[in-house]
């Protein structure tokens, strides 16, 4: 492709069909650093669909980075069900009490609408707003939280692995059909309103969480199942270890996979055997300590494992924290401009 | 049987996340006549410790780790009480535990005091939400060896950055600060940034740091 006419639009899609664009994309999840760029606090910034869809795509333009991620925070998702978002200066909401207090709770559930949560409202207005700008030329990027990472945002996470490991099966079974139906509905909505793709973080069905038996017992069916009444490509993130279950992740029907710092780029490669592109694995934590020397070390050593034959995106691991400086993240960029530009030279790399 | 056919079985029971099979196999164990001591220095602490080099080396998952916890809670329930009435379990150490402030992620908190419990440590845990101040009065109020703090939030850091400081004008440099959570996991150099004494990745690691930690600490 012409590297002069390349849209990070097409250069994501290339590398996601498994394709070598003019160069290896780079897909940054930076939710908080627009706040800066706007000079607001986290909250403010976090308030406002308008305020988030102008930080992404001042951040997209100071980075050249190739997708907008026009996402809040992940409790916003718990929200519709009665979950309080907890702000913090520096940081991502955490959440306050779980809503479900206990097991029973589950049989009184129902699958509640997602516009009944602010954020969420906000999320799509920014998707909207950011749709306007730069649909068909930056891709955009949503994010809904899969049916078997919800409940550990709704019961907590020790009742939630309580549950799988000791309780009733009908119980568990229950909680997955309210939140497989709330993660389509809401993936589906942010499609509708612009989105070019959702990722799914699933760090519940991670190696990290799960084993590969229980991952194919519990979570591959309702995850396989969720992806395919998505009505848009679906990107899976392990926000977990996920090299043992690569090789079951193509049967999900997702277009790519973003795999961690402790997943190895090449053997997570081989196992996705072309039917799934791969993103990642910058260390997003370490990347705190950075410097862009740093930065472009460890991102040419992703592309030296991951990039030849392209179907593959840098990527940090997940989410980006706050404190991450400038000059680390253009580093990642500077870093796919010098090594991976394709035809790859290998003696450079 | 012997200890050593008790521990691999008490290894699969871990790794099958099969709480059931592990408590039977104790209970059979002690009612065999095995001595309560061995059973816990030979058998459970090593299982333990087998399960955390294998979530180390990305071989285990939370699953087995959380199923191991909740056996380390049988075990403090079962034999710990058998141990201190003979007078041959005294704990060993002091350690207040808790999650920082502005970090709601409790989980990994609970497994580590429970495997410390079972390691025969003396456990004080805070819970969540603990602010520098709270950890460094509860380590005076309790005679603390060692304060142990989890996070898996980044935002965090800079608040464990400040027990260090807290901690040494109050007890003068007797306490010593282990730090985990992933964070620290996935920066090498984090803990000693943050002015920890150590980190360590797991539950079963945190057992022995603990254990190294109390051989260096200086008496009171």
């Amino acid at each position: 492709m012409n590297a002069e006419t390349i849209t990070p639009y097409q250069r994501l899609v290339a590398a996601l069909q498994g394709g070598t664009p003019d160069r290896v994309p780079v897909f940054l999840p930076i939710t908080m650093h627009g706040a800066k760029e706007l000079g607001l606090g986290l909250r403010e910034y976090l308030a406002k669909g308008e305020h988030v869809a102008e930080g992404q795509l001042r951040l997209q333009q100071k980075y050249r980075h190739d997708g907008l991620f026009p996402v809040f925070y992940g409790v916003a998702e718990a929200m519709p069900f009665g979950a309080e978002a907890i702000f913090f200066d520096y940081g991502p909401p955490n959440m306050g009490a779980p809503p479900l207090r206990d097991w029973q709770s589950i049989l009184q559930l129902r699958v509640p609408d997602p516009l009944d949560s602010p954020p969420l409202r906000e999320t799509l207005h920014a998707i909207e707003l950011c749709a306007a700008r730069v649909k068909g030329t930056v891709p955009i990027v949503g994010m809904a939280v899969p049916p078997f990472s919800l409940p550990a945002m709704l019961l907590g996470l020790e009742s939630w692995l309580e549950l799988l490991l000791f309780g009733p099966a009908t119980l568990r079974d229950a909680l997955l059909r309210v939140t497989a139906e709330f993660c389509v509905r809401w993936a589906n909505m942010q499609l509708a309103a612009g989105a070019d793709a959702v990722v799914l973080p699933d760090a519940v069905s991670s190696g990290t969480i799960i084993t590969h038996e229980q991952f194919m017992a519990w979570s591959l069916p309702v995850l396989c199942e969720t992806t395919r009444r998505i009505r848009g490509p679906v990107v899976l993130a392990g926000v977990g270890r996920v090299e043992q279950i690569a090789n079951l992740l193509p049967q999900t029907g997702a277009l790519a996979a973003l795999v961690t710092a402790e997943d190895d780029l090449g053997r997570c490669k081989e196992a996705f055997g072309g039917r799934l592109a791969l993103i990642g694995n910058v260390n997003n934590v370490a990347m705190l300590g950075w410097d862009r020397n740093e930065a472009l070390r460890e991102a040419r050593a992703c592309l030296r494992s991951a990039a030849r034959g392209g179907g593959y995106v840098l990527a940090p691991q997940w989410e980006l924290p706050y404190a991450i400086s400038d000059e680390a993240l253009a580093g990642l960029i500077d870093a796919v401009e010098r090594w991976g530009r394709y035809p790859l030279v290998d003696d450079e790399l | 049987m012997s200890l050593t056919r008790y521990h691999d079985d008490l290894v699969a029971c871990l790794l099958r996340a099969d709480r059931p099979a592990a408590a039977d196999l104790l209970h059979r164990a002690l009612d065999s006549g095995i001595d309560p001591r061995a059973l816990l220095l030979d058998v459970i602490q090593p299982s333990m410790r087998r399960v955390g080099e294998l979530w180390s080396r990305q071989r285990a998952s939370l699953t087995q780790y959380f199923v191991a916890g909740r056996i380390a809670d049988d075990v403090t329930d079962a034999i710990v009480p058998l141990l201190e009435r003979e007078g041959a379990g005294r704990r060993r150490g002091r350690v207040v535990i808790g999650t920082i402030a502005g970090d709601y992620h409790g989980l990994g908190r609970k497994i580590v005091a429970a495997f410390l419990r079972a390691a025969g440590v003396q456990v004080h845990d805070l819970g969540m939400g603990v602010a520098p101040a709270q950890f460094v009065a509860a380590a005076h109020e309790e005679g603390a060896d060692i304060v142990a703090v989890s996070a898996l939030m980044v935002h965090v850091i800079p608040q464990i950055g400040e027990l260090r400081p807290l901690l040494d004008e109050q007890d003068a440099g007797h306490v010593r600060l282990l730090v985990g959570g992933a964070p620290f996991n996935y920066h090498k150099r984090l803990y000693r940034e943050v002015g920890a004494d150590a980190t360590a990745r797991n539950a079963g690691e945190a057992v022995r740091v603990v254990q190294e930690l109390l051989v260096e600490t200086p008496a009171r």
